[in-house]
């Protein structure tokens, strides 16, 4: 019976079969296409019907730094590695945006999207991918503000600032990496979602976003690096506000970390995609 | 650009694992409980079926039948249990149209969205914005947030941005239930370019002309089994038989308030026709309908009505009244009434009589009704045109056209 089907289909499409995946339906430049209107939606789509539109952008860091400067600044001096606190936390905010921004909305992007995932046969990679995106845009415009922080205060950025592109490289990668497997196993299992706020929540207290790493007690000091974040916010504001010592090697850790991640989140997503339909 | 099913299970998961679920299978069963709910069921039970290039191909069935499911395995969009798809072409699949629409973003930012979705680029958007918006009459709307549009407004524009993909195989899921009758035309006459540019096209549909007059091949699923594959208009006759066998499970179907009819209805006996319980009638034969009847107490000015029905469209209904016959009986009395339809003006197929029972003559909704009380088919001795009713007609050259 398959025999025969076979050999009729062989007569109906003589140029050869082809068995459909998204790699015969979806060019990349399809991809790209919906990624990119799917970034544009988000950003367009946020402040509508908010009162202060597009400012809420500056808004939310801002409400952010003000918190920690009271708490961590003034309540506990924390200690900031000679910089001001204020300049000090709000390299730590705009980073830490990305991370955490990317992964709790990025987490949720497929089953969010449940209608369309159900009904519309298209790339599904591209709804975490967008929030990944989105989420780095708005870190960019906070990053904006921190650069505007930093001419009024007179703090000239060090020399070594482009190392910054390298850490958002190895940041992005690392976080694309736990967005995938999140957000195709949240598909299956809600619980991820919940798993994902509350590591994100510890995640932010064990990196140092609000206080210079230099407050770990020497005995827990292996433990806290393993963290591949602590080498990279470590890293990112040596190179931009010239707080120490320069040591490049440490990236290597995020950064294999980051690619295991990246493969392991390709395959998970892979082999879970053509089921999200039924499941969502 | 054919599409190849060969052999395709799917089953479904009914309820996901949950941590509760692993508890209790851990804990011995109590003795008497109710076993537990089915964990999947097959959607899909050993579907082949070949759509030929350029054809145009009809998934046909009740809801839930499995047609859904299909069309989104062609899609690529879920995987087959086992059995295997295979599609040559360049694919889009209609279904939820102007689903992705998001409300807050203007009628030109959302094609944008739904077009790279449907795997428009941005420059065919471009060039084709104002064609779709003129299919979709809302030129006056371009910029205006979707969120204010009415959903049959949405719903156009969506079909509008299907309109203008060039797809090689289109999967349409029910796309037609859209817009007021003349946007039906325009979508009508957009699927039929589709065919007449050659793109191979698979629809899910219950109308059954829309099948008859645009496909070539219709595929009837019942349970996600294959029943029937062939003519549009043999695959429905076993969808009818299949709606019937299903009725004749329960046939007490009366609606209303039976307890309060002022008649019991105790048979209806159908003459005219051969064979019985469904006698076969011709146009020519007619139709007599008795209906015995038993007054349940005194009763006078009761009329009763009576309606011819295919599927779920009536296409004749009567009253007696209406004839000036208004019925009045003491309790206990047997009435018998007779309804002749002469000629029997229908087209070929199979029809079902409802009885329908009215307190007094200026009731507007009755008190009881029967449905399917009686069942009927018609044949033709001669090939018909198309359609619900068969009209008599007479062709005639007036002038013209040379005889020889």
């Amino acid at each position: 019976m398959t025999q025969t089907r076979h050999k009729e289909l062989q007569r109906l499409c003589p140029g050869g079969v082809k068995p459909i995946s998204f790699a015969a339906v979806s060019s990349l430049s399809r991809f790209r296409d919906l990624l990119y209107q799917l970034i544009l939606r988000d950003l367009k789509s946020r402040y509508k019907q908010t009162f202060f539109g597009a400012l809420w952008v500056f808004g939310r860091p801002l409400v952010e730094l003000g918190a920690y400067i009271l708490v961590f600044g003034a309540f506990l001096h924390a200690p900031s590695d000679g910089v001001p606190y204020p300049l000090f936390a709000f390299s730590g905010v705009v980073l830490w945006s990305f991370v955490s921004g990317a992964i709790s909305r990025g987490s949720r992007a497929v089953q969010s999207e449940g209608g369309l995932v159900a009904h519309a046969p298209f790339p599904k990679a591209t709804l975490p991918l967008a929030a990944i995106v989105g989420a780095l845009i708005d870190s960019l415009l906070a990053a904006s503000m921190l650069a505007l922080l930093m001419i009024v205060q007179h703090v000239t950025p060090s020399p070594s600032v482009w190392l910054l592109i390298p850490v958002f490289i190895i940041l992005g990668i690392l976080v694309t990496g736990i967005v995938l497997i999140a957000s195709a196993l949240n598909v299956f299992y809600r619980d991820v979602s919940q798993l994902v706020d509350v590591g994100v929540r510890v995640w932010l207290l064990l990196t140092p976003v609000a206080y210079a790493k230099s407050v770990v007690p020497a005995q827990l000091k292996a433990l806290y690096d393993l963290n591949p974040l602590v080498g990279v916010f470590d890293l990112s504001r040596a190179a931009l506000l010239g707080t120490g010592a320069l040591d490049l090697p440490v990236l290597w850790y995020p950064l294999a970390i980051g690619i295991v991640l990246l493969l392991l989140g390709v395959w998970v997503f892979r082999m879970t995609e053509p089921y999200f339909a039924e499941s969502v | 650009m054919g599409i190849a099913v060969s052999g395709v299970w799917k089953r479904y998961r009914l309820r996901s694992r949950s941590l509760k679920e692993v508890l209790s299978n851990l804990m011995p069963r109590r003795r008497g409980a109710p076993p537990p709910r089915p964990k999947s069921m097959w959607a899909l039970e050993d579907v082949s079926f070949t759509v030929e290039p350029s054809s145009t191909f009809a998934l046909v069935g009740a809801n839930g039948s499995g047609k859904s499911t299909m069309l989104k395995v062609i899609a690529g969009m879920m995987k087959a249990t086992r059995g295997s798809v295979r599609v040559n072409g360049r694919l889009s699949l209609l279904s939820f149209l102007g689903g992705s629409f998001h409300g807050d973003l203007t009628g030109r930012e959302n094609v944008f969205l739904e077009g790279a979705l449907l795997g428009l680029s941005r420059r065919e958007l471009r060039a084709k914005l104002d064609a779709i918006f003129g299919f979709a009459e809302l030129e006056r709307f371009v910029d205006v947030p979707v969120k204010f549009y009415s959903s049959g407004m949405a719903l156009r524009l969506g079909f509008a941005i299907a309109a203008h993909l060039e797809p090689e195989v289109l999967l349409i899921d029910e796309a037609f239930a859209v817009g007021d009758t003349a946007f039906r035309d325009r979508c009508l006459g957009r699927m039929l370019a589709f065919k007449a540019a050659g793109t191979t096209m698979v629809l899910v549909s219950h109308e059954r002309y829309l099948v008859e007059q645009l496909c070539d091949t219709a595929l009837l699923l019942d349970h996600g089994r294959v029943v029937a594959l062939g003519r549009p208009d043999e695959a429905f006759a076993a969808y009818e038989r299949i709606i019937e066998a299903d009725e004749a499970d329960n046939p007490e179907d009366r609606e209303g308030e039976p307890g309060r009819s002022p008649l019991e209805i105790e048979s209806v006996e159908l003459e005219g026709g051969s064979g019985s319980p469904e006698p076969l009638c011709t146009p020519e034969g007619g139709l007599i309908a008795r209906l015995h009847l038993v007054a349940r107490r005194d009763i006078s000015g009761v009329s009763v009505g009576v309606q011819i029905a295919r599927e779920w469209h009536v296409l004749h209904g009567t009253r007696c009244n209406r004839q000036g016959i208004e019925l009045t009986a003491r309790a206990g009395e047997r009435l018998t009434l007779e309804l002749a339809y002469m000629p029997l003006a229908l087209a070929r197929g199979s029809y079902a009589m409802h009885v329908l029972v009215y307190d007094h003559r200026l009731q507007v909704t009755p008190t009881v009704v029967w449905k399917r009380a009686a069942r009927f088919r018609v044949t033709l001795p001669e090939s018909e045109g198309i359609g619900l009713v068969r009209l008599s007609h007479t062709w005639r050259l007036e002038n013209g056209g040379g005889r020889r």
